[in-house]
C-alpha cells in the first residue's frame, strides 16, 4: 500500500499540473496585490499554504476576476496555449506602467504540446515542487525592498501571452502588451511542475 | 428582413380606405374597372377586370364565358370539384386538428416532465438547506459550548486575581515595615559613621606630626648617602688600578712561555753538534778507500778497451760468413740452372728424334721444315674449325646444351676446388718441411759459427760439400713449390672461363637494364610531374587553409554576434517582447484597470459637478443671497446645463440613428439592386413602383421602352392589368391567359416568348436600308447583352452599358423608396 500510495504522489498529469500552476499563480498573483499595496491590508486575509502564511483578497470582484482569468488560463495550460502570463501595474491617473511581474511558462522536454496527448506522466515530488513555489513567493515578498514605492492610485491587469491559433470567448480582448520604456529586470526563481516550467520576473520602472 | 415601415404604413392605409369605402365600394370597384378596362368585345365589355384571389361570382361569370365556348356539363363538374376541394380541406382541417392535440398532449407531458425534474431538484435543495441548517445548529451548540468554557475560565480567572491582589496588598504592608526599619538602621549607621570620622581626624594630626619627624630623619639619612657615594668611588678607582696590574701578569706570562720554547731549541742544536762531530772523526779511513777504488777503476778501463778490439774483430768474422753464404747459393743456382738446361736439351733432341723420325738428333732446319709441315696442315685443320666453329655455335644456340655444359663446368669447378683444396693442404705440408729445413740449416749455422768462433780456419771440403747437398734439396723444394703454385694459379684460372658463356646474358641483361632504366627516366619524369603538380596543390591548400582561417575569424565574429544578439533577446523577452507571427496578447475586458478607470472618471465627474456647484453657491453668496441656496443653485445649474446636456443627448441620438438608417439605406439599396437586376434575368422584366400602388412592367425584348405594362395593387392585394398603349396590341394574349385562365405568369411568359420570337422573325425576314440595320443591330446586341448573359459573350462597351443602365434603375428605386 504504502509503495502504492508513493507511485500515485510521484505521478503528476498533465491536467494535475494545470492545477498546481493556476493555484500558484492565484496565491502570487494576491500576494503581489498585498504587497504591493495596490488594495488596502484589510481586504486581505491570511491563509496557510506552501508553509507559508499568505494573504489572499476577500474583495468579491478582484475574487470574481481572478476565478475567470485562472479557470481560462487553466483550461489554455491544458490546451498548450499559454505562454506567459503579466500582472501589469499601471498608474490609473497618467495610465502609465509602472511594473510588470512575468510568469514566462515553457513545456517540459518530452512535454510539448503536440506530445501531451499520449498520456504521458510527470515523475516529481509534490513537496519538492511546492517548495519551489514557496521560494518564488518568498522572492516576490521580499521584493519589496528593493522596488520603488507605489505613491500613487495604482491598478493592475493581467495579460496572457497565447499561441495565435488559441480559442478565445468574447470576454476576452486582444491587449497592448505595455511595455517599461525605461525598465529594469530582476530574475526571479523558477520552478517546475516536470510538465510545465514557470520562470518568473519583475521588471519595473527605473529612476533616472 | 423585415417589411420596410413606409410599406406598412400604406398597407394600414389602404385597408382604412377599404372599411371606409364599405358597401359601395364594389360598385365604384366596377365602375373603375369599366373605366380602366376596355380592351375586351362582346356582352361582357363592361366589365373584365381579373384577379388571382377571386371570389365565387367572379367564377361563375366565367363560367358562363366558358358556356359560351360550347363546354357541355362545366358546371356540374365545377361544383364536384368545388366539393371535393372542400371535403380536402376539411380533411385537412381534421389533420391539423389533430397535429395541434399531439402537440398539446406533448407539451402537457414535457411540462410534467420539467416539473418533476423541478420538484426533484427542489427537494434536494430544501435536503441541501436541512443539512446546511443542521450544520449550523451544530456549529451554534459548539459555539454556545465554547462560550460557557469560557465564562468559566474567566470566573476562574477573575477569583485568581483576586486572590492575587490579596497578597500583594499584604506584601506591600510588610515591605512599607521592612523600609521603616532599614531608614532607622541606616539612622544609627550615619551617627556611627559620624564618629568614626571624628576619631579619624584626630588621628590624621598625630600622623602630621610623625611627618614631620620622619622628614628630619631623612636629611640625617641624606648625609650619610653621600658620604657612603664618596666610598663608593674610591673602590672603584681601586677596582681599575687591580685590573690594569692583572693585564701585566698575563703578558709577563706570555713572555715566560716563549722563552722556554726558545730553549728547547737550543739543547736540540747541541745534540746535533755532537753527531757531526762523531762523524768527522770517521773521515780519515774513507779517504784511503777512496784511493784504492780510483786505482781499481783504472785497470778496469783497461780491459774495457780490450774487450771492445775482441768485438770488433767478431763482427768482421760474421760479415765475411754472410758473404760466403751469399756466394754458395749463387753457386748452387747456376748448378741448377745449368742441370735443366741439359736435361730440356736432352729432352727437345729425344722429342725431334721421336717426332720428325730421324737417325739423327734433330737439328733446328729439321724444325723449321717440320713447323712448315705443320703450318700447312694447321691451315687445313684451322678451315676445318671454322666449320666445326658454325657447327659449334649452331649447337651452342641451344640453350640447353649451354645449361648442361655450365652444370658440367660447375661440377668441374667444384671438382677443381677440391683440388685447390687438396694443393693447398699439400702447399700446407711442404711449407711445414721447409720450415722444418730452414731450422735444420739454422741448427748447423749455429755449428758453423761456433766452428769459426774457436777456430778462424777457411771451409773445409767437407763442409762444403755437405752445404751443397743441403742447398740442392732445397732447391728441389723450391722448384717442387713452384709447380703447385702454377697449378694453383692454372686451377684458378679455369673458374673465370666459364663466364664468357654468360655473354649473351649479360647483353641481354644490358638490354633489360637499358629498358628499365628508360622506365626509371619515365618515372622520374612522372616523379617531377606529380611534383609540380603536389607543389600546386600545397600551394592551394594553403590558401584554403588561410581561407578556412579567415572564416574561422569569421566564424567566431558571427558567433559573438550571435550571443550578442541572443543576449539582447533575452533581454528584451524579460521587458516583455514577443513575437507577434506566433502569440497574441489577450486580456479580460473585465479588468480592475478598466474598472478603476471608469471609477477614476465617474468620479472625476461628480466632483466637478461638485465644483461647480460649489462655484454657483459662492457667486451667489457673493451676491448677497442668503436664503434657499440650495435650491438656488440647482435651479441655475440646470438652467446652464440641463438642456445643453439634453440637446447634446438627443443631437448624439439623432447623429446615430442617422448614421444607422444610412448605413442601412445602403444595405437596402445594395439588396434590391442585386434583387431587381436578378428578377429583369431570370423573367425577363424590369419591374419599376410607378406612383403609389402602381408596378411598371418593361419587358426584356421590346421594341422601345415606351412599351411597358402597368399593373394596379388594390386595397385587397389582389394585382390588376392597366391599359397602356401597349396592352391595347395585347388583345389576344389577354384574352387567352388572363380572361379565361387567369394567370399573370402565364400571361407574362407568352409575351415574352412572343416578343423574343417576333425580334428573332424581324431579324431574318426584314432587309432595310443599312443605317436601319445598323441601328436595329445596336438594340439587339444590347438586349442580347441583357438577355442572353450566359450564353453570348459580351463585349466590354456592351457590360459598360448595361452596367450604367442598371445603375439607372438603381436611381429610380431609390427615389421611389
Amino acid at each position: 500500500m504504502a509503495g502504492n500510495k508513493q507511485g500515485t504522489q510521484n505521478s503528476i498529469t498533465l491536467k494535475g499540473s494545470a492545477q498546481l500552476v493556476t493555484e500558484f499563480f492565484n496565491f502570487g498573483i494576491n500576494s503581489i496585490l498585498y504587497q504591493r499595496g495596490i488594495y488596502p491590508p484589510e481586504s486581505f486575509t491570511y491563509q496557510q499554504q506552501y508553509g507559508l502564511t499568505l494573504f489572499t483578497t476577500t474583495d468579491e470582484k478582484v475574487k470574481e476576476y481572478l476565478n475567470n482569468i485562472l479557470e481560462q488560463i487553466k483550461d489554455w495550460l491544458e490546451a498548450g496555449e499559454v505562454q506567459r502570463l503579466v500582472l501589469v501595474v499601471t498608474n490609473v491617473d497618467t495610465e502609465e506602467t509602472l511594473e510588470r511581474w512575468d510568469f514566462d511558462i515553457q513545456h517540459e522536454s518530452g512535454f510539448e504540446p503536440g506530445s501531451l496527448k499520449e498520456g504521458k506522466m510527470g515523475t516529481k515530488d509534490l513537496k519538492i515542487i511546492q517548495k519551489e513555489m514557496r521560494d518564488v513567493i518568498r522572492q516576490i515578498t521580499a521584493c519589496v525592498t528593493f522596488l520603488p514605492l507605489l505613491d500613487c492610485v495604482c491598478s493592475f491587469d493581467l495579460k496572457v501571452y497565447t499561441n495565435q491559433n488559441a480559442e478565445v470567448s468574447d470576454k476576452w480582448a486582444d491587449s497592448a502588451p505595455c511595455f517599461i520604456a525605461n525598465s529594469q529586470e530582476v530574475r526571479l526563481k523558477s520552478f517546475s511542475t516536470s510538465i510545465h516550467k514557470v520562470e518568473a520576473c519583475v521588471s519595473y520602472k527605473a529612476d533616472v | 428582413m423585415s417589411p420596410e415601415p413606409t410599406v406598412v404604413v400604406r398597407a394600414l392605409k389602404d385597408f382604412d380606405q377599404f372599411v371606409k369605402s364599405g358597401s359601395k365600394g364594389r360598385s365604384e370597384m366596377f365602375k373603375d374597372s369599366a373605366k380602366q378596362l376596355n380592351f375586351s368585345t362582346g356582352e361582357d365589355s363592361r366589365f373584365l377586370a381579373t384577379t388571382t384571389g377571386s371570389h365565387q361570382h367572379m367564377a361563375i361569370r366565367t363560367g358562363a364565358k366558358r358556356r359560351l365556348d360550347s363546354l357541355v356539363g362545366f358546371d356540374v363538374t365545377k361544383k364536384f370539384r368545388e366539393k371535393e376541394s372542400e371535403v380536402v380541406s376539411a380533411q385537412a382541417d381534421v389533420v391539423k386538428l389533430g397535429r395541434l392535440m399531439q402537440e398539446a398532449e406533448d407539451r402537457y407531458k414535457k411540462a410534467l416532465l420539467e416539473k418533476d425534474v423541478e420538484i426533484e431538484t427542489l427537494r434536494t435543495k430544501q435536503r441541501r438547506d436541512k443539512e446546511l441548517v443542521d450544520d449550523l445548529q451544530h456549529k451554534l451548540k459548539r459555539s454556545l459550548s465554547r462560550a460557557k468554557e469560557s465564562e468559566e475560565t474567566m470566573e476562574r480567572v477573575c477569583v485568581k486575581s483576586s486572590t492575587s491582589t490579596l497578597d500583594t496588598e499584604a506584601k506591600m504592608i510588610q515591605m512599607q515595615s521592612d523600609h521603616l526599619n532599614m531608614c532607622n538602621k541606616l539612622h544609627q549607621d550615619l551617627e556611627n559613621l559620624r564618629t568614626r570620622v571624628l576619631t579619624l581626624e584626630r588621628e590624621a594630626e598625630e600622623k602630621d606630626a610623625k611627618v614631620t619627624l620622619a622628614e628630619s630623619h631623612l636629611e640625617e639619612v641624606e648625609e650619610e648617602l653621600t658620604e657612603v657615594r664618596k666610598k663608593a668611588m674610591e673602590a672603584n678607582s681601586n677596582q681599575h688600578q687591580a685590573d690594569i696590574l692583572q693585564i701585566q701578569l698575563d703578558q709577563s706570562r706570555a713572555k715566560i712561555k716563549e722563552l722556554e720554547a726558545r730553549l728547547e731549541k737550543v739543547n736540540e742544536a747541541e745534540q746535533k753538534v755532537s753527531l757531526f762531530e762523531s762523524a768527522i772523526k770517521k773521515l780519515p779511513p774513507l779517504e784511503r778507500e777512496l784511493a784504492k777504488m780510483k786505482q781499481d777503476n783504472k785497470f778496469l778501463k783497461a780491459t774495457a778497451l780490450n774487450n771492445n778490439l775482441l768485438e770488433e774483430k767478431l763482427g768482421q768474422a760474421q760479415q765475411e760468413i754472410k758473404q760466403l753464404k751469399q756466394r754458395c747459393q749463387k753457386n748452387a743456382e747456376l748448378e741448377a740452372q745449368l742441370d735443366t738446361c741439359k736435361a730440356k736439351l736432352v729432352r727437345f733432341e729425344v722429342l725431334g728424334k721421336e717426332e720428325l723420325e730421324l737417325q739423327r738428333a734433330a737439328t733446328p732446319e729439321d724444325l723449321r721444315f717440320y713447323m712448315a709441315k705443320l703450318r700447312k696442315g694447321d691451315q687445313a685443320i684451322s678451315d676445318n674449325i671454322q666449320e666445326l666453329r658454325a657447327n659449334l655455335q649452331s649447337h651452342r644456340g641451344s640453350r640447353e646444351a649451354s645449361e648442361n655444359e655450365v652444370n658440367r663446368l660447375r661440377q668441374k669447378l667444384e671438382q677443381e676446388q677440391r683440388s685447390t683444396q687438396q694443393n693447398a693442404h699439400l702447399v700446407k705440408r711442404l711449407q711445414r718441411k721447409l720450415i722444418l729445413v730452414t731450422k735444420e740449416r739454422d741448427g748447423l749455422r749455429n755449428v758453423l759459427t761456433s766452428y769459426e768462433s774457436e777456430v778462424t780456419i777457411n771451409h773445409s771440403a767437407v763442409s762444403q760439400e755437405r752445404t751443397r747437398r743441403l742447398e740442392e734439396q732445397l732447391t728441389l723444394y723450391q722448384q717442387e713449390l713452384k709447380r703447385l703454385e702454377d697449378d694453383l694459379e692454372a686451377a684458378e684460372r679455369g673458374t673465370p672461363r666459364m663466364t664468357k658463356h654468360t655473354q649473351p646474358k649479360r647483353s641481354e641483361e644490358l638490354e633489360k637494364v637499358k629498358q628499365l632504366e628508360k622506365r626509371l627516366q619515365e618515372r622520374e619524369d612522372q616523379v617531377r610531374v606529380v611534383e609540380e603538380k603536389e607543389k600546386e596543390r600545397e600551394k592551394k591548400i594553403k590558401e584554403l587553409e588561410k581561407r578556412v582561417e579567415e572564416m574561422e575569424v569569421k566564424i567566431k565574429e558571427l558567433e559573438r554576434e550571435k550571443e550578442v544578439y541572443e543576449l539582447r533577446l533575452e533581454n528584451r523577452a524579460l521587458k516583455g517582447d514577443y513575437d507577434p507571427t506566433k502569440t497574441k496578447v489577450l486580456h479580460f475586458k473585465d479588468n480592475p484597470l478598466a474598472r478603476a478607470r471608469e471609477g477614476r472618471k465617474t468620479e472625476l465627474e461628480r466632483m466637478k459637478e461638485a465644483n461647480s456647484e460649489l462655484r454657483e453657491r459662492i457667486k451667489l453668496l457673493e451676491a448677497g443671497e442668503t436664503h434657499n441656496l440650495t435650491q438656488q443653485v440647482d435651479m441655475n445649474l440646470a438652467q446652464s446645463s440641463q438642456p445643453n446636456k439634453h440637446i447634446i443627448e438627443l443631437q448624439e441620438k439623432v447623429k446615430s440613428l442617422e448614421s444607422r438608417n444610412k448605413r442601412m439605406m445602403e444595405a437596402f439599396k445594395s439588396r434590391a439592386m442585386e434583387m431587381r437586376e436578378v428578377v429583369y434575368r431570370l423573367t425577363g422584366y424590369r419591374v419599376d413602383t410607378y406612383g403609389d400602388n402602381h408596378y411598371k412592367l418593361i419587358p426584356m425584348y421590346v421594341e422601345s421602352s415606351d412599351d411597358y405594362l402597368l399593373f394596379e395593387k388594390t386595397p385587397n392585394h389582389e394585382l390588376r392589368l392597366l391599359e397602356t398603349d401597349f396592352s391595347a396590341s395585347l388583345e389576344y394574349l389577354i384574352d387567352a391567359y388572363l380572361t379565361h385562365e387567369k394567370s399573370y405568369p402565364a400571361f407574362l411568359s407568352a409575351l415574352t416568348i412572343e416578343l423574343f420570337n417576333r425580334q428573332a422573325g424581324f431579324q431574318q425576314a426584314s432587309s432595310p436600308s443599312q443605317e436601319e440595320e445598323e441601328e436595329i443591330d445596336e438594340e439587339e446586341e444590347e438586349e442580347d447583352a441583357r438577355g442572353e448573359e450566359e450564353v453570348v459573350v459580351m463585349s466590354d462597351e456592351d457590360s459598360d452599358e448595361v452596367q450604367e443602365d442598371e445603375n439607372d434603375n438603381s436611381d429610380d428605386l431609390v427615389i421611389l423608396d
